[in-house]
């Protein structure tokens, strides 16, 4: 307390001497009227306060003009908030604090990549003004075609009044240094806090694509990272090492995911799953695939995502809504039921660990679900896989209906069950009530149109199944309430007209 | 195109361009191959990402977000100043078109977005059975979309077709705009 009490008075006696060239002269009153309040906050809080979940000294870029690097103490609280105190002391006095809402930022290595994404090197690297100058052969005809299709465009206002707003106040993001910010950006610290300043040379830019960010490209041997808010305000941070710069990153996303998903107070969903031990090897297992039924981690989730929808359909637990028969579709199946159909053939293959490499994981993912390397033939060589589909519904066997549907194309899907009997696996699953069926099938491209024999649809056995969740279903798919008359009548009338048109003119 | 003049401030050249869209349609991996002009597999945008690209001796600060529900409640924050909408969709997932054309209707109602021109991006075209532009623009009823400018452009990530032409679109957008002003 004692600490806070000179400062208060240095800085105060301070304020009718001349402005040293660091300082800058906006900065003064704002930072004292700053100051106050933040004091006052603080006596307010008391000894109270809440222990941060990672703290430590960093270095920051200054707003001001001179860019200096400044020694800071940073901490992450779980509230959401990035505060900076000019030295542990100010820390500890909670003065000279300035904060920031990760809310609504983002959090990046400058010039690299997000670090949740990698480079597939199968595919060239390109220069984007190379492809736009069609100086790529074999490029330009595809180009050319996009040209044709994008004739399109519909101009019906030339331009909204609220469109000049949108001319008249531009944005620059080149690096950050010849980017002003508020007038929060000074640092009232950095007048006391000479000696802490961090002699660096500012590093060459070399030319190409020009990402932003000091040290551009590759070249992030600082241990940078920064934070840069909506409103593209940026605050350029540096650790002493690698980990350290990793750790903090990863901190810092994980209070941005905390903030993004307690602000809409989203429920965990992490009771989403058949068999709760079955996705205990998986480390986080917040994301899902719908139509496999299973758990993943946000790793193995990326990988799904890049296989197409028509393999797997990935929704976020806690980030994406679970109406509640996708979430019947994933209690009825879950990990453990999921692996014994597409891991049963894995003859001996060391299975992907967590730790294994993406690489690894990406190999394992499509070898199990895009070439279904290891899923095992169908129950029966001698039964049509569109019976053993049904025979399967109707068994309610939910094992082999993931076999079988594994094997299956559209064509089995929509097959009927035999020349007898015109009912398709659609309307058995719609009879038996079973939105979980339904649901499946109708990822697996089940068409909603199909009729049976009596020219009956598949809502129609929903409705007189009783099923108020399968009409549902169906209904948004597109199942019309009246069904189009069934493909025999509509052959008997097209074999009528061609009895007609054979006919002379005379007898018509 | 020096280097550093894209540094310096140069009034009104920087496009902010929002990039919005189902998740899982690509926007992350279309952004990085526009930036990069590499193929990265991404992850699950939490949040957003932000990137700074020149292009045709534009700046353009292109903000990806994140598609998944509850982030999509957020994205209204960032719709400040923004000088144009790239709409990305899966070209493939023909289950999903009409909560896509559901999210579009929503996005073109918010009073920060009114005007603003709108290229919507049919990714994936790479895939097999892909819908085609022609038949995107009947299933979002593009052609009922008034009061701003609107196309829509094929492209793959993967391949890099079409991505850059989705940019002369903005271009062009702009252009149209500032000369429609006179």
């Amino acid at each position: 307390m004692l600490l806070k009490t000179s400062e208060h008075t240095r800085r105060k006696t301070k304020e009718w001497k001349p402005l040293t060239p660091e300082s800058s002269c906006t900065t003064l009153p704002k930072g004292k009227e700053e100051e106050k309040k933040v004091s006052e906050e603080g006596q307010k809080v008391g000894s109270g306060r809440a222990i941060p979940l990672k703290q430590g000294y960093l270095y920051k870029k200054s707003h001001g003009l001179n860019k200096e690097w400044k020694k800071k103490y940073v901490t992450l609280s779980d509230d959401g908030k990035l505060s900076y105190h000019p030295s542990l002391h100010d820390y500890m006095d909670d003065i000279h604090k300035k904060e920031i809402t990760l809310m609504h930022t983002t959090v990046k290595i400058p010039g690299l990549r997000p670090r949740t994404t990698k480079t597939i090197p199968n595919y060239p690297a390109q220069h984007p003004n190379q492809e736009a100058n069609g100086s790529i052969k074999g490029k330009s005809n595809k180009d050319k075609e996009n040209v044709q299709l994008t004739g399109f465009d519909v101009v019906r206002q030339r331009h909204s009044s609220n469109s000049d707003n949108n001319f008249t106040q531009p944005q620059v993001i080149p690096n950050g240094d010849s980017l002003k910010l508020g007038v929060n950006g000074s640092s009232v610290g950095s007048k006391i806090e000479t000696p802490n300043v961090k002699k660096r040379h500012r590093r060459a830019k070399s030319g190409g694509i020009k990402n932003f960010g000091p040290g551009d490209g590759e070249d992030s041997d600082g241990y940078e990272f920064m934070i840069i808010s909506l409103e593209n305000k940026q605050w350029h941070f540096e650790a002493t090492d690698c980990n350290e710069r990793d750790e903090w990153v990863n901190a810092i996303e994980q209070q941005i995911l905390n903030c993004l998903q307690g602000n809409e107070s989203s429920k965990s969903k992490k009771h989403l799953t058949a068999d709760p031990a079955g996705v205990q090897t998986i480390r986080d297992p917040d994301w899902s695939s719908l139509n496999l039924g299973t758990l993943l981690c946000i790793e193995c989730s990326g990988i799904h995502r890049n296989l197409g929808t028509h393999l797997s359909r990935v929704r976020s637990l806690d980030l994406d809504e679970w109406p509640p028969d996708l979430q019947r579709v994933m209690m009825s199946i879950g990990n453990s039921t999921a692996n014994s159909v597409w891991e049963a053939n894995i003859k001996g293959r060391p299975k992907v660990l967590p730790s294994s490499s993406r690489e690894e994981k990406e190999r394992w993912i499509r070898c199990k679900y895009e070439s279904k390397e290891f899923l095992p033939p169908a129950p029966y060589v001698d039964i049509p896989l569109n019976q053993q589909l049904i025979d399967a519904l109707v068994r309610e066997d939910i094992r082999n209906i993931i076999l079988v549907l594994g094997h299956s194309h559209s064509d089995d899907i929509n097959s009927p069950y035999s020349k007898d009997d015109g009912r398709t696996a659609l309307h058995i699953a719609a009879a038996l009530g079973n939105v979980v069926f339904v649901q499946l099938l109708l990822w697996y491209s089940a068409n909603v149109k199909v009729v049976d024999h009596e020219g009956r649809n598949a809502l129609w056995y929903a409705k007189s199944s009783g099923s108020s969740e399968c009409v549902e279903l169906l209904t948004t798919n597109g199942c019309p309430e009246n069904p189009t008359l069934p493909r025999r009548r509509t052959s008997v009338q097209a074999g009528k007209n061609d009895v007609f048109e054979k006919l002379p003119a005379s007898v018509i | 195109m020096g280097c550093s003049a894209s540094k310096t401030y140069r009034g009104g050249n920087s496009l902010r361009i929002v990039m919005v869209g189902l998740d899982g349609s690509g926007k992350t991996t279309l952004m990085y191959r526009l930036v990069t002009g590499e193929v990265t597999e991404a992850t699950p945008t939490l949040g957003f990402n932000v990137e700074t690209i020149t292009y045709k001796d534009n700046e353009f600060t292109i903000w990806d977000m994140g598609g998944q529900e509850n982030i999509r409640r957020l994205w209204r924050h960032y719709f400040l100043r923004i000088r144009g909408i790239l709409f990305v969709i899966d070209s493939a997932d023909k289950d999903r078109i009409d909560e896509a054309q559901e999210l579009l209707d929503e996005l073109l109602q918010h009073n920060e977005l009114l005007g603003t021109p709108i290229v919507v991006v049919a990714n994936k075209q790479d895939l097999d059975g892909a819908m085609k532009e022609k038949d995107i623009v009947e299933l979002l009823e593009l052609k009922h979309i008034s009061g701003r400018l609107c196309t829509i452009q094929g492209t793959s990530a993967i391949t890099g077709a079409g991505i850059h032409k989705a940019l002369d679109n903005i271009l062009r957008f702009r252009h149209h705009m500032e000369s429609a002003r006179g």
